[in-house]
């Protein structure tokens, strides 16, 4: 019995044993997942920064305003002024028309359009009552965005009546 | 007191009033975002589709603003955008209906804007454009004499499907310069839309130098800002032709670079090289200087060798 018991050890060790030099294989199971990210074109418009001045009737003043854009594409700033092109005031029927020509002494008023980020047309453009690209980018901004600054040419007639003067331009902001 | 208590919160009350800072327009606090900013849409005749447009207020003011559909062509090569013409490719914007038009949106908040489109039992094969304008007033400083309201729009690319759509198109011109005093070196194609649907066509470039076969640039390269500059993706529209031009800004002064174009418009791919030469004109006055001195040797060399040459009689 005792015989037994040793030789049931003995083989139950070297059994064991053996086991023990068989090398533990496992298997990885690999797998390739397509990982999708959609990028939606997205754009921002902010600080649209309003433009105000006082006139002077012997000197075409100007002033700037600024739109600033984030996307990632390229895209077209427009201009335009839907309800009134010309500058009005309340209590008055005087207005400073829009004008591609603002000259001192003459009631006018134009926005020059941009040739590039930073460098403006020589002469100015009037605003109508339809959208009007005034400046192009062909690629996206950075992160932080880009701003454009418009410059607003104002003349005024010294017999213009006193007043706020005043419309509201519409900045549109698209991906072309 | 009771009447230093009266006199001291009188104090307070008034010296309250007069430090009240008065309602101040900061265009800073403004901005507001859309996306997605174009997206194509798959049109049958008589069926609807259903979509959506997000308009995020990322500024810090509450903004009210109003959505509506408006035509989308364009007006020339340089692709301007024109929101108002009426032709057979902007029916889709009296398609599009808004169950809203107005809206509020808190700071930080996203407003799904939602639009309904459907297609009349008629409608021709081909391309539908039309832009979803969203606009505020809430950017207006009040007190300016040019007060900006702001408006954002998403183009739609709509296609209506039928035997009648037509993509077809061509390239009518590419242009890679051979020889340059000066950078920039400008890289165009003009593709032409022959079709009655729109299409995308993409542009590459790739830059080697001549001699050390160094890549420069190529269609993954970006500007300083991130944007990708060596390669584009440009939609042309029915009826129109669109140009793209690709720039290499930082040019060297003297150098000989490959250039190699390639074009995928529909299902044709189009490669082109070209070898372009960068020569100052100094330095082309002085070769040609050089040349001259060179031609007036030989001419002198000839004529004194002439002049040894012993006399026959």
């Amino acid at each position: 019995m005792k015989t037994q018991l040793k030789l049931g050890l003995i083989a139950g060790s070297i059994l064991t044993s053996f086991a023990s030099l068989v090398p533990l294989t496992t298997y990885a199971v690999t797998k390739n997942s397509t990982v999708t990210v959609t990028v939606n074109p997205t754009i921002t418009l902010d600080s649209a920064t309003n433009a105000s001045l006082t006139a002077d009737s012997t000197k075409v003043v100007t002033t700037t305003f600024n739109a600033k854009v984030t996307t990632n594409k390229g895209y077209t700033i427009s201009l335009h002024a839907p309800t009134s092109t010309a500058l009005t005031a309340t209590g008055t029927s005087d207005t400073i028309p829009a004008s591609a020509t603002p000259t001192a002494g003459t009631n006018g008023w134009g926005v020059k359009k941009k040739t590039s980020a930073t460098a403006d047309a020589t002469s100015y453009t009037a605003i109508t009552t339809s959208a009007v690209p005034f400046y192009t980018a062909t690629t996206g901004t950075a992160a932080a965005g880009a701003t454009t600054t418009f410059t607003v040419g104002v003349a005024i007639a010294p017999t213009l009546t006193a007043g706020s003067y005043s419309t509201t331009l519409t900045v549109t902001a698209a991906n072309s | 007191m009771l009447k230093k208590v009266f006199l001291l919160l009188t104090m307070i009350f008034g010296l309250s009033l007069l430090a009240q800072p008065t309602s101040a327009y900061n265009a800073e606090d403004f901005s507001i975002m859309l996306y997605p900013s174009s997206q194509t849409l798959a049109l049958f005749p008589n069926t609807s589709v259903d979509g959506s447009v997000n308009i995020v207020n990322t500024g810090k003011i509450p903004i009210d603003f109003t959505v509506h559909a408006t035509p989308f062509q364009v007006n020339s090569e340089d692709y301007s955008p024109d929101y108002e013409l009426v032709n057979r490719y902007t029916a889709l914007a009296s398609w599009v209906q808004f169950a809203e038009t107005d809206y509020h949106a808190e700071p930080g908040e996203t407003v799904e804007v939602k639009f309904h489109i459907d297609v009349p039992e008629d409608a021709v094969g081909g391309g539908q454009y039309a832009a979803i304008m969203a606009y505020t007033e809430d950017s207006a400083d009040p007190d300016a004499t040019v007060k900006t309201a702001s408006q954002i729009a998403a183009i739609l690319y709509g296609r209506v499907g039928g035997a009648d759509i037509k993509a077809e198109g061509e390239i009518v011109e590419q242009t890679i310069p051979g020889f340059l005093f000066d950078g920039p070196l400008e890289i165009t194609e003009t593709a032409y839309n022959t079709g009655n649907v729109d299409f995308t066509v993409y542009h590459a470039v790739t830059i080697t130098d001549f001699f050390s076969g160094e890549e420069i640039m190529n269609a993954n390269t970006t500007n300083s800002e991130g944007a990708v500059i060596g390669s584009n993706n440009s939609i042309v529209l029915p009826g129109t032709s669109r140009t793209d031009k690709i720039i290499w800004g930082a040019t060297p002064k003297i150098g000989i670079y490959r250039v190699h174009q390639k074009i995928l418009i529909l299902e044709e791919e189009i490669n082109t090289e070209q070898i372009v030469i960068f020569c100052p004109p100094w330095l082309i006055l002085a070769l040609a200087g050089l040349l001259f001195l060179l031609i007036l040797w030989i001419i002198l060399a000839v004529r004194h060798h002439r002049r040894k040459a012993p006399q026959v009689f």
